[in-house]
């Protein structure tokens, strides 16, 4: 006994510093991350011609949005945006009900090579959209559906990711509460609806949020599989500004631009992030 | 555990199976519905590499075209970077697609393009014209050098530029420095343009940046009487004339203490130090010309670099009008008329104007329009005089591989890691070996 006390002192002593470490890290983590995105915020408010030399590279010499005014000049961004929003919500819409489908059904139900079926989902996973991109063409070809947001669309219809994050967040709900709703004379589908959907809030959330981010900045598919300004996304106004390379880095407006495609996101991001984060705890717990 | 290896395997050979069945089974290809009778509809894909409405310019001269040609329909398409052009087109030839009949690609671009089949040969268009031959021989032949593969020719020069040595012309008169014409004058400017402070360095007199080199490093060979590239499977890496050159711009951090030590990682930065003043000459491409000149508050002039055996010298860069593969005869006629179009002297003059893009073609050069703006801008001119004396941009087989040792090298050189003897010595070796097969 008289052993213990020493240790519980010493402990007592230390017991801040650690998480005092742990704040430091993750605020300079923090100032890291954040660094790009103020430095981008300060650079498009300057002015064009004002140019950015060594030791001279945030404010300028007045504060200017010729830089936002000539990006939206140089890009439809408007017509671009409304593409991008119809996008991503034909795109999570639909993945939301497949996968919870899909998911209701893997953690819910034994049945004949379940594992080997979702295994055989999860495999969906490693592979690059890149490899698919000569196949998906065919199949947009096909289809007849070249030059529309459909196409843009459709290859991502079945999410292996939500599948996987949904299942993790059914298998959660004790299954004695589905069995007693099934008593009580619950169909499936209400349960799913009823029951399980609104336990897996979190892990909705979360999925939608990295669908939305993912599809959001999508650029080489869509670019692909479309033609005209009518239904391209908000990637492709971006690019005409990534890719001045003949003329040297356009610090400014690439800063504009890349403030006008990654605002809306962003502050989706910081309204939904709590959640956010609460969904991939509780899916890693699992 | 064994159990889940044996799960995962089995699912991994499903997965597979059923990938390669799918790639089979599309592999079959759809056939396009062909277009109606006497109608042609063709698209062409561009990238946008400056900052100006590339966009717009070419839809108004695809309708131009149009009210021209009513029976062609064409579509212009923003492809992305140039990068993204090639991958769209690629794509849509792999995918058995329509594949945009024009494409603004690398001039470099040339030999990938042939030999995996994407782009077709113009020579017997050209033939067809009336007057093909004075078409080619109008347009500048340092734009033509990367056109020709195999005797045929492959592409029109469309939006070109050049590498181009920028000076602030105000320091020139202030400090009372001629303008350089040769290696030595051109070293001592530097070097008199530099100013230091208690050791510290205020001012560079030269920026030359290092970062992807072979570009502007190919002016100094060229101006030395040698150019790195000769034909398709043929460099000269570690020819006396070029490894003289490394060793002068080894030299001008070295020796002449004009521009900072080793790999300078600069193109993104030089332009704004040269506009703020910071630096005395910058060596860019002439596309940052328009930039330069709005964010200067000095007189910017512009020239090639000075040379030894030639006054000065340049390279060019940029896309070219490339057809592509599998098209009708129809379309490609449609393409082919359309490139014609777009590389009329008069719209080239427009096309140049708007985006800071050399003219390709003297006839371009000697409109009115074009006189009027080398008036206004006589920097203009200057970038296209440049030219004089340049040779064609490093293009030939397995590009990426030889242009990626001679980057190896040459900075390794610069870097002091190797002499320029021994780094040239080296990478000619390695090129030469990465070269063999397609001898």
């Amino acid at each position: 006994m008289p052993r213990r006390i020493p240790r519980i002192q010493k402990a007592a002593g230390f017991r801040f510093s650690p998480v005092y470490l742990l704040y430091a890290v993750m605020t300079i983590l923090a100032l890291l991350w954040l660094s790009p995105v103020v430095w981008s915020l300060v650079a498009s408010l300057r002015p064009l011609n004002d140019p950015f030399y060594s030791g001279h590279i945030w404010f300028g010499k007045s504060l200017a949005v010729e830089s936002y005014l000539k990006a939206f000049r140089l890009a439809p961004f408007g017509r671009y945006y409304v593409n991008t929003v119809m996008q991503v919500v034909l795109i999570l819409g639909v993945q939301l009900v497949f996968s919870s489908l899909a998911a209701f059904a893997f953690a819910r139900y034994r049945f004949r090579g379940d594992r080997v079926l979702f295994m055989l989902i999860l495999t969906q996973m490693m592979i690059p959209t890149s490899a698919l991109l000569v196949p998906n063409f065919q199949t947009i070809r096909w289809l007849g559906i070249y030059n529309t947001i459909l196409a843009i669309a459709i290859p991502f219809w079945g999410s292996a990711f939500g599948t996987f994050l949904l299942r993790q967040a059914f298998l959660a709900v004790p299954s004695d509460l589905g069995d007693a709703a099934e008593i009580d004379g619950c169909s499936w589908y209400q349960m799913l609806f009823y029951m399980y959907l609104p336990s897996a809030m979190p892990s909705v959330t979360a999925f939608a949020i990295s669908s939305i981010s993912w599809h959001w900045n999508d650029f080489l598919w869509p670019l692909i599989v479309t033609q005209s300004d009518k239904v391209r996304p908000i990637t492709a106004g971006l690019v005409r500004f990534t890719q001045l390379g003949e003329i040297g880095a356009q610090w400014a407006l690439l800063s504009a631009a890349t403030m006008i495609v990654t605002l809306p996101l962003l502050l989706m991001f910081l309204k939904f992030q709590k959640r956010f984060i609460e969904g991939y705890l509780h899916s890693g717990i699992k | 555990m064994k159990r889940e290896t044996m799960y995962v395997r089995t699912g991994v050979l499903i997965a597979a199976a059923l990938l390669l069945g799918t790639g089979f089974l599309f592999a079959a290809g759809q056939a396009e519905s062909p277009a109606a009778e006497g109608n042609v509809e063709i698209s062409i894909a561009y990238p946008v590499a400056v900052d100006a409405p590339i966009a717009d310019i070419l839809q108004k001269y695809a309708d131009e075209f149009q009210a021209e040609n009513p029976e062609v329909t064409i579509t212009p398409v923003f492809s992305g970077g140039y990068t993204d052009v090639k991958t769209a087109i690629q794509t849509s030839i792999e995918g058995g697609g329509n594949a945009p009949a024009l494409a603004v690609m690398l001039a470099t671009d040339l030999y990938d393009l042939v030999n995996a089949g994407y782009v077709t040969a113009m020579d017997e268009l050209l033939a067809a014209m009336p007057d093909g031959d004075a078409y080619i021989d109008d347009f500048l032949p340092a734009f033509m050098g990367n056109s020709y593969y195999e005797g045929k020719t492959y592409s029109l020069p469309f939006q070109r530029s050049a590498v181009v040595l920028y000076y602030n012309a105000d320091l020139f008169r202030e400090e009372g420095i001629a303008l350089p014409t040769d290696w030595d004058s051109f070293a001592q400017a530097a070097a008199a343009l530099t100013v230091r402070k208690n050791g510290q360095v205020t001012r560079w007199g030269l920026e030359y940046s290092s970062d992807w080199p072979y570009w502007l490093f190919q002016p100094l060979a060229i101006g030395n009487g040698k150019n790195i590239v000769g034909d398709e499977t043929t460099v000269y890496f570690n020819a006396p004339e070029v490894v003289e050159a490394l060793q002068y711009y080894i030299d001008l951090s070295r020796v002449y203490k004009a521009m900072p030590e080793g790999v300078q990682a600069s193109w993104g930065t030089s332009t704004g130090n040269f506009a703020a003043g910071k630096t005395a000459m910058i060596m860019h491409s002439s596309g940052s010309m328009t930039n330069l000149l709005g964010s200067s508050d000095f007189e910017v002039g512009v020239m090639g670099m000075p040379g030894t055996v030639k006054p000065y010298a340049s390279v060019p860069g940029g896309g070219n009008l490339y057809i592509t593969s599998g098209l009708s005869d129809a379309e490609e006629q449609a393409a082919f008329d359309f490139a014609v179009f777009l590389t009329d002297p008069e719209r080239e003059a427009e096309f140049s104007k708007a985006t800071g893009y050399i003219v390709p073609r003297y006839s371009a050069a000697e409109t009115k329009t074009m006189q009027d703006y080398f008036a206004d801008v006589p920097q203009a001119l200057d970038a296209m005089k440049a030219l004089e004396y340049a040779e064609k941009e490093l293009a030939l087989q397995n590009l990426g591989e030889v242009r990626g040792i001679f980057h190896k090298y040459l900075q390794s050189a610069i870097n002091g890691e190797m002499s320029a003897q021994e780094a040239m010595d080296t990478a000619q070796n390695l090129a030469d070996k990465a070269l063999e097969d397609f001898r």
